[in-house]
């Protein structure tokens, strides 16, 4: 099997080198709009500006004249305090996308893009607490005082679609401004987080279908 | 022994003194087929020289000139490689169209 895959990944590469390159980056911003409803006691810390603003990662190779493969990642995250604690929430939506598209202009492309996704959500917390044989070994070396930390997290993977209509322009032909419109369709279920190796349940957060606005500079060759 | 050092030394200075003619870089092979074929006619393996030369060039004469030519002519070729969708490529973009379409109907609705 491993060497299935480096015989495939080094044919890969050898073609990519070989070919004609069309590759390309991009980093901008996805706009969507979440909402995480209230379910527990303590106030749970407020959507983040980070978590309407995702930080927007993708990259892409031109396989056909009128067609992109790529990869697309956006990050929502935002770090807060929870009874006290430092509190952190993330979600990575994932795609693997799937965009054709056309010049309508000598500069201007118009692409469409459809993308099946990976997505994870992950919750941590940093938490201060003593620990008897800690206190005894800390008060052997004439120490006191000192709190012991831990950190520990919640994970989820969930799957999901996006489809998105965007426009590009080209200052040079290797930089580009793009702006999308489209949406995430996630399936969600705030049940099956994993704990510490156990399935829990998680929060109830409304991302189910969401508007994406994403612009960005896109720069290739 | 010492007539032959004498002799090496100084064939070695008169060739060396000699002037050296420094090719334009703006004619080397691939900035030429950049020219005339687009900067995406470059390959992944030849881009570092296809660089260097790129670099060197902007300080010659012509060399903003030939770099804009460069870029013209890679907008050009992609505008005709891409100005119409082929094969599947239109099918994609009716599916991507009618599901953000969809989409937004349905939530202008159930709002």
């Amino acid at each position: 099997m491993r060497n299935i895959i480096i015989t495939v990944s080094l044919f890969l590469t050898v073609s990519i080198m070989d070919a004609q390159p069309k590759l390309s980056g991009s980093l901008g911003i996805g706009y969507t709009s979440p909402d995480y409803k209230t379910f527990a006691e303590d106030p749970f810390p407020k959507l983040g500006t980070f978590e309407r603003m995702m930080i927007h990662v993708s990259f892409a190779y031109q396989f056909y004249p009128n067609a992109r493969i790529g990869f697309s990642q956006w990050t929502a995250f935002t770090s807060d305090k929870y009874s006290g604690q430092d509190f952190k929430r993330s979600f990575n939506y994932r795609a693997i996308s799937l965009e054709t598209f056309f010049h309508i202009r000598r500069r201007i492309e118009l692409n469409f893009t459809l993308a099946p996704m990976i997505n994870s959500g992950k919750i941590s917390m940093t938490s201060s607490q003593s620990a008897a044989a800690w206190d005894s070994l800390m008060a052997e070396f004439d120490n006191s005082g000192i709190e012991i930390s831990s950190t520990d997290e919640m994970t989820k993977t969930f799957f999901g679609f996006t489809s998105s209509i965007g426009f590009r322009f080209y200052f040079k032909p290797y930089l580009a401004f793009e702006g999308k419109i489209g949406f995430l369709e996630t399936f969600y279920k705030n049940d099956k987080w994993k704990f510490q190796g156990k399935a829990i349940k998680g929060p109830d957060i409304d991302i189910d279908d969401m508007p994406l606005f994403t612009f960005g500079l896109v720069y290739g060759w | 022994m010492v007539t032959i050092l004498r002799v090496f030394i100084f064939s070695f200075a008169v060739l060396s003194a000699q002037e050296v003619i420094k090719d334009n870089a703006c004619n080397s092979d691939l900035i030429k087929r950049a020219k005339k074929e687009g900067m995406r006619s470059i390959r992944v393996n030849e881009m570092p020289r296809y660089l260097i030369d790129l670099w060197n060039c902007r300080k010659e004469e012509n060399g903003k000139k030939t770099l804009k030519r460069i870029n013209d002519k890679t907008v050009e070729k992609d505008f005709e490689h891409s100005e119409k969708f082929t094969g599947f490529t239109a099918t994609c973009a009716y599916c991507t169209t009618t599901t953000v379409f969809i989409f937004y109907i349905y939530k202008i609705l159930s709002n």
